[in-house]
């Protein structure tokens, strides 16, 4: 009985499993694909004239939802066969739109060029400890081979010389100084730090430190963004807290102490001489990057509500 | 004793008034050396001419710079009459257009450069990965072989102990062993200075800078080149920003001035017949990351002027105009 059924439901699904494959490969493209031929028939024919949760959060975030709205009211209005040419209101609308955009644009691409900075800065502090210390090391390991190279070969002759007493001597100082030695190069291998400078970093943001040395410029709409939810998040946590929460789990941010939270946002407050040394480079070099990678993602809001505003 | 003491008090009385006086006149008379360890390629901010209204000075050169100053004067005195920026006339709206599409124009010339930096940083960084692993793998395999040598000596050594062999025989082993060591370890030292790669003579885009002569074909039409050749407003010094950027390089980046060698190695010059070490790798992915924050400074600079066009008010008491004073 089971062995009969079994190859009907098998069939099932396999048809089922093509359908969803079918749906998941094309279905998503075929609104965007006619937006791009022919976006006024389809909005027309619709009439379903929506922002998307994350055009939505663009539009909040760059202040201009009401007009995005008012667009879309428009839109509405024409949508029951009057002319489609555009009004002096949709230009005007257009263009503001148009400015915020380039404006949020502009705010990421200059946050982003200074987090390239940062991560410079970082990079070259990480590989100057890392040169350092790899130097450092070659030449204790090199000083060992040496000292009981030339120590042994002059042990040598002594054994011959019936001198035993002497060259074990030499031996033993070898050894011993090859212990020492060792025992140099294993603390040299967790050793190297270095002043902490380079000013303030974008994690003090994240930190919510207040650092003494103010940047140049503000950052609204990325502070914003950063401490906003992004849309449709099924935990609810905003982006700040998600990303704390990954560098937790990844054991990044292994301690939420103020001083070490300083240390990773090299943030130096007065009368504190903080140094840094490799993993917390590598620590805040990693940071960075997720930080630099989630304000970027604010493109792609940009781009949809651009997209949005462009078919409507 | 006492006449050496003597001698020495008198030295010393004598010497110590010249010292007092040339430590005293000195600073007077030599020249403030600049600083081009830190620098910053764009204007400081005057904050006082900020509170009467005027524009930042970085969204003032910037300005200047896409010949957008009566267009932004427009926009201002538009806004200032509290009107909705949606409802202004057409002509203002074009002129918005325009505003937008020069910055857009110009952040589009940073995103040119830094990309083309980008690739030239990663062709270093694959070509100063490669040197490294070579010499990594050459430092550990001479650790490895003196290990081994050292551990198969031993062992021979110690085995004919055991069977009583002749002790001449074993101590040869023996000192054969160490001197090896030795050899091996010195030889260690050198490994560093060993591999060098052959120039690709792509040239990079620090030859941008370096070459005083150099122009680009769109030069005339190029915001982020006039941007690089015009000094640096409010600054003590007339010098461009490519001039302070190759002042900066010297200070901190080992490029003498008058260094052509260094400079045709860094730059991957065509002209050059030498070949490249780990340290000018190194050299040159340093400098090119700098170039590139510097670069993406303009970036920071269009920003300010959209938020002077964009602010929904504008500070009481504004005449609408720039100060006078910007170079």
């Amino acid at each position: 009985m089971i062995n009969r059924r079994q190859p009907n439901k098998t069939k099932c699904q396999l048809l089922a499993f093509t359908v969803m494959f079918l749906f998941a490969q094309y279905g998503p493209m075929l609104p965007a694909q006619a937006q791009r031929i022919d976006a006024d028939t389809l909005s027309l024919n619709t009439g379903n004239y929506t922002l998307s949760p994350k055009a939505r959060e663009a539009a909040v975030l760059l202040g201009i939802l009401p007009k995005v709205e008012r667009l879309l009211e428009i839109k509405r209005a024409k949508a029951d066969g009057s002319a489609n040419t555009l009004t002096d209101e949709e230009l005007g609308l257009k263009v503001d739109i148009l400015d915020r955009v380039l404006g949020g644009s502009l705010e990421v691409r200059m946050v982003a060029g200074r987090i390239d900075r940062e991560l410079a800065w970082a990079y070259a502090g990480h590989d100057m400890l890392q040169a350092r210390r790899q130097r450092n090391l070659n030449m204790i390991f090199t000083a060992n081979f040496m000292q009981i190279g030339v120590l042994g070969t002059l042990s040598g002759p002594y054994f011959l010389r019936d001198q035993a007493k002497t060259g074990t001597e030499l031996l033993l100082l070898a050894s011993s100084i090859g212990l020492l030695f060792s025992t140099l190069s294993l603390i040299e291998s967790r050793s190297g730090t270095k002043k902490l400078d380079g000013g303030s970093t974008i994690l003090a943001d994240v930190f919510h430190i207040d650092a003494n040395d103010k940047p140049d410029h503000r950052i609204e709409i990325i502070t914003n963004y950063l401490n906003a939810v992004p849309p449709n998040s099924a935990d609810k946590k905003t982006r700040i807290d998600t990303l704390v929460t990954n560098w937790k789990k990844g054991k990044y941010l292994t301690s939420e102490s103020k001083e070490n939270l300083e240390k990773l946002a090299a943030v130096q407050p007065a009368g504190k001489r903080y140094r840094e040394n490799i993993p917390l480079l590598t620590k805040r070099i990693r940071m960075l990057f997720d930080t630099q990678f989630t304000i970027e993602l604010l493109h792609e809001e940009l781009l949809d509500l651009l997209r949005t505003v462009e078919t409507i | 004793m006492n006449a050496t003491g003597s001698k020495l008090f008198n030295l010393a009385r004598l010497l110590v008034p010249v010292i007092l006086v040339q430590t005293l006149t000195l600073p007077a008379f030599a020249t403030p050396k600049e600083n081009f360890l830190d620098i910053k390629l764009t204007p400081d901010r005057d904050l006082s001419s900020e509170a009467q209204g005027y524009l930042r000075a970085d969204a003032r050169e910037m300005e200047q710079l896409l010949g957008v100053s009566s267009i932004v004067e427009k926009i201002k005195i538009a806004k200032q009459s509290g009107q909705d920026t949606a409802s202004l006339p057409k002509a203002t709206q074009n002129a918005r257009m325009l505003l937008l599409w020069r910055m857009l124009e110009a952040s589009e010339e940073v995103r040119r450069v830094v990309n083309q930096i980008d690739f030239d940083l990663a062709e270093t960084h694959i070509a100063l990965d490669g040197l490294v692993a070579k010499k990594n793998m050459t430092s550990n395999m001479l650790n490895t072989a003196n290990f081994f040598q050292g551990g198969i000596c031993g062992v021979v050594k110690n085995s004919m102990a055991l069977k009583k062999y002749n002790p001449v025989a074993r101590q040869t082993i023996a000192i054969s062993s160490f001197s090896t060591s030795l050899l091996l370890s010195t030889i260690n030292l050198t490994v560093p200075y060993w591999y060098h790669k052959r120039p690709d003579h792509n040239g990079n885009m620090l030859a941008h800078i370096f070459d005083p002569a150099y122009k680009p074909r769109d030069a005339q039409n190029s915001y982020l080149w006039k941007f690089f050749n015009s000094p640096v407003p409010g600054a003590p010094q007339t010098l461009t920003r490519r001039e302070i950027l190759v002042k900066h390089w010297q200070s901190f980046g080992g490029v003498r001035a008058g260094d052509d060698r260094t400079i045709k190695l860094v730059t991957d010059s065509p002209d050059n017949d030498i070949n490249e070490s780990i340290g000018l790798l190194n050299q040159r992915v340093s400098l090119l990351q700098d170039m590139k924050t510097h670069i993406e400074e303009f970036d920071a600079c269009l920003f300010e002027l959209h938020q002077s066009t964009t602010a929904t008010t504008i500070a009481s008491g504004s005449t609408g105009q720039n100060p006078p004073s910007i170079k």
